[in-house]
């Protein structure tokens, strides 16, 4: 358990290539599998509790909640759905692999938020966690408002409370509010996926 | 716009909320860890970013 949330603390607070003793303690853990599934849980729950504050969802008060434990999906998928940028992050785990890369094309077909401003988004946040080499540069010239794209990326990495209701207005008129939601949604699943690959485990 | 009123979070349509569930579905029913641990790392998670889920 504590070599668990070692590496949560590490994932979360100094995202980059994971202390010799933390890995070594990983490694005789846990299996390679069970490193993966633990490292995706983490993708999703930094990625999407920083998805609530960024959308200002927070409740200011909240009683303690027991939620059911999720459902296994009752569709099949196959392995042979398992590609893309991030596939070699799920090699131990394909059945979650696919179901992560079905939602980001889910999220990618939604189009309120310009292709290449999701791009721009996932290649800025690369940058940021210093793993450029994993993400195609694509064309942006096009693009408005990249400064303001660059700079909530930015925030949402590393100071996510920074991005206030003002900055939802804006990005609001420039997209609509389903477009802040399409926006926030990439944010959280590059995040959180990106913070994988800089762990290189 | 769909909204989970549990979590609190919102999707821009049925179909994302619906993708979002089976892939947290995967990985909560899935693979060999302990639930104890994915919960612990939650709540660790949930402690850090200060988030109030």
């Amino acid at each position: 358990m504590l070599t668990a949330l070692k590496f949560t603390d590490h994932f979360i607070l100094t995202p980059g290539p994971i202390p010799h003793e933390i890995r070594s303690s990983l490694l005789s853990t846990f299996t390679q599998e069970q490193i993966a599934e633990l490292s995706i849980g983490l993708a999703l729950f930094h990625g999407f509790s920083k998805m609530l504050i960024a959308l200002g969802r927070e409740p200011e008060e909240m009683e303690t909640t027991i939620v059911p434990t999720p459902q296994f999906p009752d569709s099949p998928v196959s392995s042979a759905d398992l590609f893309g940028n991030f596939s070699h992050l799920f090699t131990d785990i394909p059945e979650i692999g696919i179901r992560w890369k079905i939602l980001e094309d889910a999220l990618l077909s939604i189009g309120l938020v310009p292709d290449s401003a999701l791009s721009l988004v996932k290649h800025r946040m690369s940058e940021l966690l210093g793993v450029t080499y994993v993400v195609t540069k694509e064309e942006t010239s096009a693009l408005k408002d990249v400064d303001l794209l660059r700079s909530v990326s930015d925030s949402f990495v590393f100071d996510v409370r920074s991005i206030t209701s003002a900055t939802r207005r804006e990005i609001g008129e420039l997209y609509g509010s389903e477009g802040l939601l399409q926006l926030m949604l990439a944010m959280a699943l590059y995040d959180g996926v990106l913070r994988m690959e800089a762990t290189k485990l | 716009m769909s909204s989970n009123y549990k979590s609190g979070l919102a999707w821009p349509n049925e179909e994302i909320g619906l993708q979002f569930r089976n892939l947290y579905g995967a990985f909560w029913c899935g693979g060999s860890l302990s639930h104890k641990l994915k919960e612990a790392v939650r709540v660790r998670n949930a402690r850090i970013t200060d988030c109030g889920y």
